[in-house]
């Protein structure tokens, strides 16, 4: 509890636990991980009892467990979570191998009545959405390619314009965050470079599409600048 | 099942009857307004294929075998045209999935074929709506509603429509090129039952043939429940009278008309389709055997 406690404590006030199914054989054949199911359950319950009220959970489809999203979303609801999110698996780093376990297209919409069924019915405590990772990838290079208000930083501090990209375009390590925001990050996308990376993806399987010269996401080395090193937006 | 089986369901046939020189004339139960089919005998041996125990291309495979002197692509569009026509009408049914869904593509005369449009199809949708906005020839059926809002067709509202299914599409195409639309979004309202035909773009001579395609796979597809289709247009701006006269022939009829309707310029006549609650009832049916056994898997 302490660990939560702190984590809340040091400015935390949203969390996201991956839950990927209703059962745990379904959740641990994803993840294959044993007693991982039982475990993100015990971090929900950990969270709330933290005082976070702010937990959303995802749920990552498949052609096993695509029919489970309701009671999952259910399971999801009693523990006191806020949002649940659904986004389409994508074929990218490890998934590559295991294309038979993505979703058909009929399976999708399955899943995404499902989700409207949630959504529409009198008494869903929890917000459900079906969400798209390929959306920014149109929005921020077309319609607010000026101010995006969206950065994200790995577990190795490098920062990039997507997670959907195989773009670097700083580090924490190397300048603080509010350096390179004041360098032009949040006018990154009015990059050339970043529009033609995102323009080859208008479709979930146009992520892991393989393309000489342009890095798969998730697979091999990204491409790497430094924005405040290379004085992109000197001008 | 990705690699769905057809199966014959003689239960879903109200009437069959075998005519002069190996003719077979059926009667759908589930869509008795239509629609008279007439087989030949290679139709009939077709569906005695749709056995539940054969994939489409072991039926091709089977045809092929069994009329060399045919040519392989004449004997892949007849099975095509069989099956993906008689699966609309609820007479063939599927264990697994059916690929005229989503991926196979349905023949029309002189290399037409029409197919469901996917997530992977935005650019080539955005190309066509983008280059053939305001331009159509005399020989193309033309409607886009009133109610569509400007950008709403962009690259992002498209791919929101294609990813969400809050609008189908469906493509008219030719040699890999889309020569045709006709899109119907979802109720948006939680009570609400109708959908609604946004656009229509299609070559006059397969108009008719293209709108049963859609209201037939509709339903199959719906990701909300759906009782209705509806059109609207403005009254002082009607369609041509080609397609006034399809819809009308397809059962379309004129529901109501709103004056001064906000953010339109004029009054609004909404035509509706509505499906038959005996179809609505079974296709229910249908989709839920479907969930059951793709979620088995």
């Amino acid at each position: 509890m302490v660990a939560w406690q702190s984590l809340r404590d040091s400015g935390v006030n949203r969390v996201q636990v991956s839950i990927d199914g209703a059962r745990a054989a379904s959740h641990e054949t994803l993840r294959q991980k044993p007693q991982s199911f039982e475990r993100a359950i015990a971090a929900i319950v950990n969270f709330r009892e933290a005082g976070f009220s702010d937990i959303s959970v995802a749920f990552c489809p498949t052609a096993f467990n695509f029919a489970e999203v309701e009671d999952a979303y259910n399971l999801c609801a009693r523990l006191g979570v806020k949002d649940f999110r659904v986004q389409p698996l994508m074929l990218l780093g490890r998934s590559l191998s295991h294309e038979h376990i993505v979703p058909s297209s009929l399976q999708y919409r399955a899943l995404v009545s499902a989700a409207y069924r949630l959504k529409f019915s009198q008494c869903t405590p929890a917000q459900v959405e079906w969400g798209d990772p390929v959306d920014h990838l149109i929005r921020f290079r077309t319609v607010v390619q000026h101010c995006v208000a969206f950065a994200n930083i790995k577990a190795d501090g490098s920062i990039d314009a997507s997670p959907y990209i195989p773009l670097i375009v700083g580090n924490v390590r190397k300048h603080r965050f509010s350096e390179y925001w004041d360098a032009g990050l949040p006018r990154i996308w009015e990059r050339d470079e970043v529009k033609r990376l995102a323009a080859r993806v208008l479709s979930v399987v146009d992520m892991g599409r393989e393309e000489k010269g342009i890095p798969r996401v998730w697979h091999d080395e990204p491409i790497s600048i430094d924005i405040i090193d290379t004085h992109l937006f000197q001008n | 099942m990705r690699n769905g089986k057809p199966i014959f369901r003689n239960e879903n046939v109200l009437y069959q009857r075998e005519e002069k020189e190996g003719y077979w004339t059926f009667i759908p139960k589930h869509h008795p307004e239509t629609r008279e089919l007439i087989i030949n005998r290679t139709g009939k041996e077709i569906l005695r294929l749709c056995d539940g125990s054969n994939t489409l291309d072991d039926i091709e495979r089977t045809m092929r075998s069994r009329y060399p002197q045919v040519k392989g692509e004449v004997i892949l569009n007849d099975v095509k045209k069989m099956v993906a026509g008689f699966s609309r009408l609820g007479i063939v049914e599927w264990e697994g999935e059916n690929p005229f869904l989503y991926m196979k593509q349905e023949p029309l005369a002189d290399s037409f074929v029409m197919q469901i449009a996917q997530e992977s199809d935005h650019g080539l949708i955005y190309k066509f709506l983008e280059d053939r906005d305001q331009s159509h020839g005399d020989d193309y059926s033309f409607h886009k509603s009133p109610l569509i809002v400007p950008g709403e067709y962009g690259e992002v509202g498209l791919r929101q429509k294609l990813f969400s299914f809050v609008e189908d599409f469906f493509l008219l195409m030719k040699d890999q090129t889309i020569q045709g639309l006709i899109s119907i979004s979802m109720p948006i309202l939680p009570n609400e039952s109708a959908a609604m035909i946004k656009q229509i773009r299609c070559p006059k001579k397969f108009s008719k043939e293209f709108l049963t395609y859609c209201l037939d796979s509709l339903l199959y597809l719906a990701v909300r429940p759906i009782a209705k289709v509806k059109l609207c247009e403005l009254k002082n701006e009607k369609m041509d009278a080609e397609l006034e006269k399809i819809l009308e022939k397809l059962g379309f009829r004129l529901e109501g008309e709103f004056q001064s309707e906000l953010g339109v310029d004029g009054d609004i006549r909404v035509l509706s389709w509505f499906y038959k609650p005996e179809l609505l009832a079974h296709i229910e049916k249908v989709r839920k055997n479907a969930f059951v056994a793709i979620g088995r898997e």
